[in-house]
């Protein structure tokens, strides 16, 4: 994985979804469609983004919300974080985020700063 | 009736006086008018005459003058029509019908009027001569309303409209580049619908598309010909 990459991937895990207040949601059996105002037409939803509706909040960033989808769908957290990332990219381009801020950078950890336990 | 006055610049005399003396109750006497539609005539006899948009897109074809006027009059309602009665969805889909079915078109086919309307009515399915339908979401009613020169939209196809609701044939071409999966959710359908919906705010759209799409039987056409879509039409009907 090249130092681009792995910036990118450590950049969208930082992310920090937040649903806009203003959407209005027609919610079907599993799926469903959200208008945000900012947007001409509607857009749809397929059953995970609409499931990730109720999980978006605010608070945990895409590299949190893919640990949980990995644990509670028992996948890799790479495939995880695939899906989410895919999820979170089609709220902004439907006008379903207010803002996708970026959590606080994660200060690196040292290479010396863990002991090796042998 | 029309809120926005609006020009239609047609360079034929003989053209321009007909749809003039059609017109004559709404025409107004000022220059300080945006281009909303222009005509163009063939060069040459038995050409084709072309409905423009001000924009420059291409709105409808004929072959006559009759047709080509007939397409503009189509147009021009959406811009006389009232408002549509309270709790009805006004949807920018043409209406076709036949003594069995009831089907809503989206405006690609309905910019083909022509090739559309000749190989639908040698089929017996009739395209209700409007750009919209109101139709209440709760029951699949058509409103009455008249179109300028037209008549009442249920006399005019001369069938009774489906007490039960409308089908929709979805296709390649009603959303050009959207290719829709197999399986189509009402999710899916409400979406669509609501795309086409042009009255009431963001809410009573999706709400009304929902209740229209749990009515709607809806059809896919795998292609982006035109003519496998009237085939589609007319056998579905």
């Amino acid at each position: 994985m090249t130092d681009d990459t792995e910036e990118l991937i450590t950049k969208i895990k930082n992310e920090i979804p937040r649903l806009r207040d203003d959407l209005i949601i027609d919610a079907g059996a599993t799926d469903s469609v959200a208008w945000s105002p900012t947007r001409v037409d509607p857009i749809y939803l397929d059953p995970i983004a609409t499931t990730m509706l109720g999980v978006v909040d605010g608070i945990a960033s895409v590299g949190t919300l893919a640990t949980e989808v990995a644990d509670v769908l028992e996948i890799s957290e790479k495939m995880a974080l695939d899906q989410v990332a895919r999820i979170v990219r089609r709220y902004g381009s439907g006008g379903l985020l207010e803002s996708v801020d970026e959590a606080p950078p994660v200060e690196p950890l040292s290479p010396y700063s863990y002991v090796p336990d042998w | 009736m029309g809120q926005q006055p609006f020009r239609v610049h047609i360079a034929e005399p003989k053209l321009r006086d007909a749809i003039s003396s059609q017109l004559v109750e709404y025409l107004c006497p000022t220059d300080e008018l945006m281009l909303g539609y222009q005509i163009d005539s063939p060069d040459e006899p038995g050409g084709i005459y072309a409905l423009m948009s001000g924009a420059g897109a291409v709105l409808g074809r004929a072959r006559s003058e009759g047709e080509i006027v007939q397409i503009l009059m189509n147009h021009l309602a959406g811009r006389l029509a009232d408002p549509p009665p309270p709790g009805y969805l006004r949807i920018d889909l043409r209406v076709l019908s036949s003594e069995a079915r009831t089907v809503l078109v989206g405006p690609t086919l309905a910019t083909k009027p022509t090739l559309i309307e000749r190989s639908m009515e040698r089929a017996g399915v009739y395209v209700v001569d409007s750009p919209f339908v109101d139709l209440d979401p709760e029951t699949g009613q058509v409103a009455q309303f008249i179109v300028p020169g037209g008549v009442p939209i249920a006399e005019s196809v001369g069938v009774h409209l489906s007490p039960t609701g409308f089908d929709a044939v979805i296709t390649d071409l009603l959303w050009p580049g959207v290719y829709l999966p197999s399986d189509l959710s009402n999710s899916l359908v409400t979406r669509e619908v609501a795309r086409f919906v042009r009255n009431g705010d963001r809410a009573a759209r999706l709400s009304g598309s929902r209740l229209l799409a749990e009515r709607l039987r809806v059809q896919l056409v795998g292609s982006r010909h035109s003519k496998d879509v009237i085939d589609a039409i007319v056998q579905s009907a």
